[in-house]
C-alpha cells in the first residue's frame, strides 16, 4: 500500500526458468503475497529488535528472523 | 521559636553529653512550671526582638531585669549542663558568667553538638529547657518588659555572639546548624548515640569548651561567612580545608574553647559586675566579638570553610560513613572523643555554611570540586583518615559516589560513542557508497577540471593525432559495438576518477585520465575538426577532461614524455601480448574490455600516436566521428562522468601508447599495439581482478615499458573500477545505455574477485570476438581503426556476455526490488525506525524469496498444465503459507494490503445494472442459493473457502 511494488511481474518472469505468463489479477496477488510476507518479516524483525532492546530495525535483526520466515514461505 | 529550640537543643545536649539529663529537667521543671503558664514561647521571642532594639533605652530599668533573666538562665543553663547548683543567685561569680556566656555562646554549637550526640533526646528536652530560662524571669520579676528582656535576653544569649554584627545571621546560624541537625544530627544521634554520649561525656571537659567555641565560631562565621561569605567560602574552604582541618583536630577544639572562655568570661564578668543593660548588650556584643574575634579574621573563616567541608562530608558522607564506619568511627572517635567531639561539632556547624555554600555556589562548584577533590581527597582522606577523621573519608566517598556518577554518565557517554561508531561503522560498511561518494566528489572535481583540459587537451592536440587514432580504434570498435564505447567512456571516467583519487601517483594517473579526457576532448575536437559529430556530450565529456588536463597539463607531457619510453616498451611487450592474445588470454583482456578498452585505447593511442599519427587521424577522425555519434548516443548520460572517465583512462593509456607508438612501430606495430594493448589491457583487468598477480605481470611489461607508472597507474586505475564499479551501481540508472556498459564494467568493477573470475570467464568467451575483432581489426586498413575497433569490438562483443553475466550478476548483486520501494514498504510495515544498512539483508532475502515463489508459482502452473500463473495459484500459495486460512478469508487480505485498482481486479463487485465487473467465471446456480440460503456467520467464514459466492451475495444486496 505505501508504495507500488514495480517490476513484480518482470521479476518474477526473470526467476521463473520458462515462460510464464502473469496477467494483472496475478500480479496483484502475487504483490498481495509479497506485501504479506514483508510485512510478516518486518513484524519478526521488530520483534527481535525488541528482545534485544534495540528501538531499531538493524541488518542483523532482519537477518536472524531470515531463515524462519523463509521456512514459513515454503510453498 | 529557633532561640528556644536552640536553647532547649543545647542544654539538652549538653546534658546528654554531661550525662546529667536528671539535673536539667530538674532544674528546667522548676523553671518551667512558673515560665509556661504565664507567656506562650512564640510572644516572648516578639517582645525580645521589640526589646533587643529598645534595650539600650530602657537600661536601667530594664538593666535588673534583664542582668536577672539573663543569670538565671545562664545560670540554670550552667547548673544544668555543668551540674554547678546556681540556685537563684541571679548575681553570678565571673566563672558562671562564664559558664552562662559559654553555655550562651555555645548554644549554637552546643546545640549541633548535642543535636548530634543526642539528637532525638534533644527535642524534648530543649523545649522544657528553654522556656524555663525565659519564664524564671518573670516570675522573678514580675515585670513584662523585663520578661521581654529576659526573653530576649535568653534569645540575645543564644544570639549574642551575632547580635552586633548580624541577629539575622544567628538566626541564619541556627538555622544552619538545624539544618545540620536536620540531616545529620539525626544520624550520628541515632548511630552514634551511646557511644558518642558515653565518650562526649569522658571528655566533657574539653568537649564542652570546644562545642562552646565551635558554636560560638560559628556564630561569627556565619556573619563573616554572610557578609564575605559566598565568595570567600569557595576558596578560603579549599585553603582551609587542610589546615583547618587538622587545626581544628589537633588545636582548633582546644584553642577555640580557650578563646572563647577567655573571650567570654571578660565580657560576661562585666555584665554581671555591670547590671546595665547596654554594658550587658556591650558584653554580649563583646562576647560574640571576642567570640568571633580570633575566628572572625581568620579563623573565624578558616574553620568556618573548614567546617563547611566536613558538613558536606557530613551531610552526604554522614549516612554513609556511619553505616559503614559506625562502629570503628564510633570507637575511634570515643578514643578521639577530646579531638573528635569538637571535630564533630565543627563538622556540624559547619554543615550549615556548607548547605548556604552548595546551595549558594553549589552547583556550579560541585562539579569540578568534586573531581579535583576525588583524586586528592581519597589518597589524602585515606592517609589522613585517622587524623582527620571521618570529614575526609565522608568527603572522599562523597567525591567517589559522585565521581562514580560522572564515570557511570561517561560510560553512558562511550557507550553511546560505542554506539555512534557502531553506526559510522554500519554506515562505512557501505564501502560502494563511501567509494561512490568519493568517486561522485572526485568526478564533480574532474568536471571542474576537465574545462582546464580542455585547453590541455587543445595544446595535445598535435599529440592528440595520435591519440586521437587510439580513439578512432576504439570508434570503430564502438560503431561495431557502441555499448563497448560507452562501458570505455565510463570505465575511462571511472578510470579518470581513480587517478584523481589516486593522487599517490597524481601527476602520471591524472595526466594519463587527463590524457584520456583529453584525448577524448581532442577526439571530439578533432572529431569536430574532421566536420565529425562534435557532440555536445562529447564536449562535454571532453570540456571535463580538459578542465583536468589543464590541471594535469605538465604531467601530462611528462607522462607523454615518458609514456613514450612505456609505448615502446609496451608496443614491445604488446607484440608479445598479441601472441598471447592470439591465445584466449587475449580475448580473455579483451573480455576484461572495460579496463582493457581503456588500455587497448592506450596502445591504440601510441600505435596511431607512432607513425600513423597523419594518417591515423584522418581515419581516425572518421572512427572517432563514429565512435562519437555511438558515444554520444550512448554516453549522452553517462560521459557526465564515467565516459569521460574511461575516455579518460583509455587516454591516458592511448598518451603512453602514442607517445609509445611513436616510438614504436606504426600501423603494423599499431595492429599488434592494439593486441599488446588488449594484452596489456588483459595484463591491466587481470591486475583489477588480482591486483597483485597482474601487476607484476603488468609490471614485466610496463617495467619494459616503464611499467613502474602503468602499474601504479593500473592499480589506481583498478580501484578507481572498483570505486567506479561502485559508482556504476549506484548511476545504474543514468542511461539504458549505460546499462550494458556499466554492467560489464560493474561486472569487472563490481568485485576484484568477481573481477578475476569474471576475467577468467572472459578470456574464454572472448577469444572468438576477440579474435573476429582482431582480424577485424587487423583486416581494417586503418589499424588504429582498428585499434579502436578492438577496443570497441572487444567491448561490444565483450559487453554482450558481459552483460548476460552482468544481467545474472546483477540479478544476484542488484536489487531485486527497488531500493526506496521495498524499503518505504518495509518501514511501513515495521512501525518502528529501520536502518539503512537493512537494506542489504533485505534484498538477499527478498532474492531467495521471490526465487522461491516464483518458482512455486511456476510449479503450480505447470502442475495445471498452464504457462499461465493463475490468481488461483497465487491463493493457493498463500494457503500454504499460512496467510490465507478458515479465520483469514484472501478478501480480507486483498482489501488490507492492495491498493483499490487492485481490489477492483480481484474481488468482483456489482455495478448498476446488476453487472459484476470482474467476471466471476464459476457460478453454479445451486451452490450459489445455497450460500445464499446459509445467511449464518459461518456464511461469511465459508466464503473464504468459496470466495465466488462472495460477489453473488453482494450482488443480490445489491439487487
Amino acid at each position: 500500500m505505501p508504495a507500488k511494488l514495480t517490476k513484480l511481474k518482470r521479476i518474477i518472469r526473470g526467476k521463473a526458468m520458462g515462460d510464464v505468463k502473469i496477467p494483472a489479477a496475478s500480479e496483484a496477488m502475487i504483490e498481495l503475497a509479497v506485501l504479506l510476507f514483508l510485512n510478516s518479516l518486518a513484524e519478526e524483525a521488530r520483534v527481535k529488535a525488541f528482545e534485544e532492546k534495540s528501538a531499531t530495525i538493524r541488518a542483523q535483526h532482519v537477518n536472524a528472523v531470515t531463515k524462519k520466515m523463509l521456512k514459513r514461505a515454503r510453498g | 521559636m529557633d532561640p528556644p529550640d536552640d536553647l532547649s537543643a543545647r542544654v539538652l545536649l549538653r546534658h546528654i553529653q554531661d550525662m546529667e539529663p536528671p539535673r536539667t529537667p530538674i532544674n528546667s521543671g522548676e523553671d518551667q512550671a512558673p515560665s509556661d503558664s504565664p507567656l506562650p514561647s512564640g510572644s516572648p521571642l516578639q517582645h525580645g526582638r521589640l526589646l533587643r532594639s529598645s534595650k539600650t533605652q530602657r537600661e536601667s530599668q530594664f538593666q535588673s531585669p534583664q542582668n536577672i533573666v539573663r543569670r538565671s538562665l545562664r545560670q540554670k543553663i550552667h547548673q544544668s549542663i555543668t551540674r554547678k547548683s546556681l540556685l537563684a543567685t541571679k548575681r553570678r561569680t565571673p566563672s558562671i558568667v562564664l559558664r552562662k556566656h559559654s553555655v550562651s555562646t555555645l548554644s549554637p554549637r552546643q546545640l549541633l553538638k548535642l543535636i548530634q550526640e543526642t539528637g532525638p533526646v534533644m527535642s524534648p528536652l530543649v523545649h522544657e529547657s528553654a522556656p524555663p530560662a525565659e519564664l524564671q524571669p518573670p516570675s522573678a520579676d514580675p515585670n513584662p518588659p523585663s520578661l521581654q528582656s529576659s526573653i530576649e535576653l535568653s534569645g540575645l544569649d543564644l544570639s549574642d555572639p551575632s547580635m552586633e554584627d548580624v541577629s539575622i545571621q544567628k538566626g541564619l546560624s541556627r538555622k544552619r546548624p538545624r539544618r545540620s541537625l536536620n540531616v545529620t544530627a539525626f544520624q550520628k544521634l541515632l548511630k552514634d548515640a551511646a557511644k558518642k554520649r558515653e565518650s562526649s561525656a569522658g571528655d566533657n571537659s574539653s568537649l564542652s569548651p570546644s562545642s562552646s567555641t565551635s558554636l560560638g565560631l560559628q556564630s561569627p562565621f556565619d556573619a563573616d561567612g554572610e557578609k564575605s561569605g559566598i565568595q570567600r567560602k569557595v576558596p578560603h574552604r579549599r585553603r582551609t580545608s587542610g589546615r583547618t582541618l587538622i587545626k581544628q583536630q589537633i588545636g582548633g577544639p582546644v584553642m577555640s574553647p580557650l578563646v572563647h572562655e577567655s573571650a567570654t568570661p571578660a565580657e560576661l564578668q562585666p555584665p554581671s559586675a555591670d547590671p546595665n543593660p547596654p554594658s550587658l548588650q556591650s558584653s554580649i556584643e563583646l562576647s560574640g566579638l571576642d567570640l568571633s574575634d580570633p575566628s572572625m579574621e581568620d579563623v573565624s573563616i578558616q574553620k568556618g570553610l573548614s567546617r563547611k567541608r566536613p558538613r558536606r562530608s557530613l551531610n552526604v558522607t554522614a549516612f554513609q560513613k556511619l553505616l559503614k564506619d559506625a562502629a570503628k568511627k564510633r570507637e575511634s572517635s570515643a578514643g578521639d572523643n577530646s579531638s573528635l567531639s569538637p571535630s564533630s561539632s565543627t563538622s556540624l556547624g559547619l554543615q550549615s555554611p556548607f548547605d548556604a555554600d552548595a546551595e549558594k555556589s553549589g552547583i556550579q562548584r560541585k562539579v569540578p570540586h568534586r573531581r579535583r577533590t576525588s583524586g586528592r581527597s581519597f589518597n589524602a582522606a585515606m592517609n589522613k583518615q585517622q587524623i582527620t577523621d571521618v570529614s575526609s573519608h565522608r568527603l572522599s566517598a562523597q567525591n567517589i559516589a559522585e565521581d562514580a556518577n560522572f564515570e557511570g554518565l561517561t560510560l553512558a557517554l562511550s557507550k553511546l560513542s560505542e554506539t555512534d561508531i557502531m553506526n559510522c561503522h554500519t554506515t562505512l560498511y557501505d564501502p560502494q557508497g563511501a567509494v561512490d561518494s568519493s568517486l561522485s566528489v572526485l568526478a564533480a572535481q574532474d568536471k571542474p577540471t576537465a574545462s582546464t583540459c580542455q585547453e590541455e587537451t587543445q595544446e595535445e592536440r598535435g599529440e592528440m593525432a595520435g591519440e586521437k587514432s587510439v580513439e578512432v580504434f576504439s570508434g570503430e570498435d564502438g560503431a561495431a559495438t557502441d555499448e563497448c564505447v560507452p562501458g570505455s567512456h565510463e570505465k575511462g571516467k571511472d578510470d579518470v576518477n581513480k587517478t584523481e583519487a589516486e593522487d599517490s601517483q597524481p601527476n602520471d594517473d591524472r595526466a594519463d585520465g587527463f590524457l584520456t579526457f583529453e584525448i577524448g576532448v581532442r577526439d571530439e575536437s578533432e572529431e569536430e575538426e574532421a566536420a565529425v559529430e562534435p557532440q555536445a556530450e562529447e564536449g562535454e565529456a571532453a570540456v571535463e577532461p580538459q578542465a583536468e588536463d589543464e590541471g594535469m597539463d605538465p604531467s601530462q607531457t611528462e607522462e607523454e614524455a615518458v609514456a613514450d619510453s612505456q609505448s615502446e616498451e609496451e608496443g614491445v611487450a604488446a607484440g608479445a601480448r598479441t601472441e598471447d592474445e592470439g591465445e584466449s588470454e587475449s580475448r580473455a583482456e579483451n573480455v576484461v574490455v572495460l579496463e582493457s578498452q581503456c588500455d587497448v585505447e592506450e596502445p591504440q593511442a601510441a600505435e596511431d600516436a607512432s607513425g600513423l599519427q597523419t594518417n591515423d587521424e584522418a581515419p581516425q577522425e572518421e572512427e572517432w566521428e563514429e565512435e562519437e555519434l555511438e558515444r554520444d548516443t550512448r554516453h549522452v548520460g553517462h560521459r557526465a562522468y564515467r565516459s569521460e572517465g574511461g575516455l579518460v583512462m583509455p587516454v591516458t593509456e592511448a598518451r603512453e601508447d602514442p607517445t609509445d607508438a611513436a616510438g614504436s612501430s606504426e600501423i603494423g606495430s599499431k595492429g599488434l599495439g592494439a593486441l599488446g594493448s588488449n594484452t596489456s589491457l588483459e595484463a591491466s583487468p587481470s591486475q583489477m581482478g588480482t591486483p597483485e598477480e597482474p601487476e607484476p605481470s603488468l609490471q614485466e611489461r610496463l617495467e619494459n615499458e616503464a611499467v613502474g607508472r602503468k602499474s601504479s597507474s593500473f592499480h589506481l586505475v583498478q580501484v578507481s573500477h572498483d570505486a567506479e564499479a561502485c559508482e556504476r551501481q549506484s548511476d545504474g540508472g543514468d542511461a539504458p545505455a549505460e546499462d550494458a556498459a556499466e554492467q560489464q564494467e560493474e561486472w569487472a568493477d563490481d568485485d576484484d574477485d568477481e573481477e578475476d573470475t569474471h576475467y577468467e570467464e572472459l578470456p574464454d568467451k572472448t577469444p572468438a570476438f576477440v579474435k573476429q575483432k582482431r582480424i577485424f581489426l587487423a583486416s581494417n586498413p586503418p589499424p588504429l581503426t582498428l585499434h579502436v575497433e578492438n577496443v570497441q569490438a572487444s567491448s561490444s562483443s565483450e559487453a554482450l556476455p558481459k552483460a548476460k553475466q552482468k544481467q545474472v550478476r546483477r540479478k544476484k548483486t542488484e536489487a531485486v526490488l527497488p531500493k526506496t520501494c521495498l524499503m518505504s514498504v518495509f518501514k511501513h510495515f515495521a512501525k518502528t525506525k529501520v536502518s539503512a544498512d537493512v537494506f542489504p539483508a533485505l534484498n538477499n532475502v527478498m532474492d531467495k524469496f521471490l526465487d522461491r515463489l516464483s518458482l512455486d508459482l511456476e510449479t503450480y502452473a505447470a502442475h495445471a498444465k498452464r504457462k499461465t500463473i493463475t490468481v488461483d495459484d497465487v491463493k493457493l500459495l498463500l494457503r500454504r503459507q499460512g496467510y490465507i486460512n478458515d479465520k483469514m478469508p484472501v478478501e480480507v487480505l486483498i482489501e488490507k494490503y492492495l491498493r483499490m485498482e487492485q481490489r477492483r481486479i480481484l474481488i468482483p463487485i456489482a455495478t448498476s445494472g446488476n453487472v459484476v465487473v470482474p467476471k466471476i467465471k464459476k457460478c453454479s446456480p445451486p451452490l450459489f442459493f445455497f450460500f445464499l440460503n446459509r445467511q449464518s456467520d459461518n456464511f461469511f467464514s465459508g466464503l473464504h473457502a468459496k470466495k465466488f459466492f462472495l460477489p453473488f451475495y453482494l450482488v443480490l444486496y445489491c439487487i
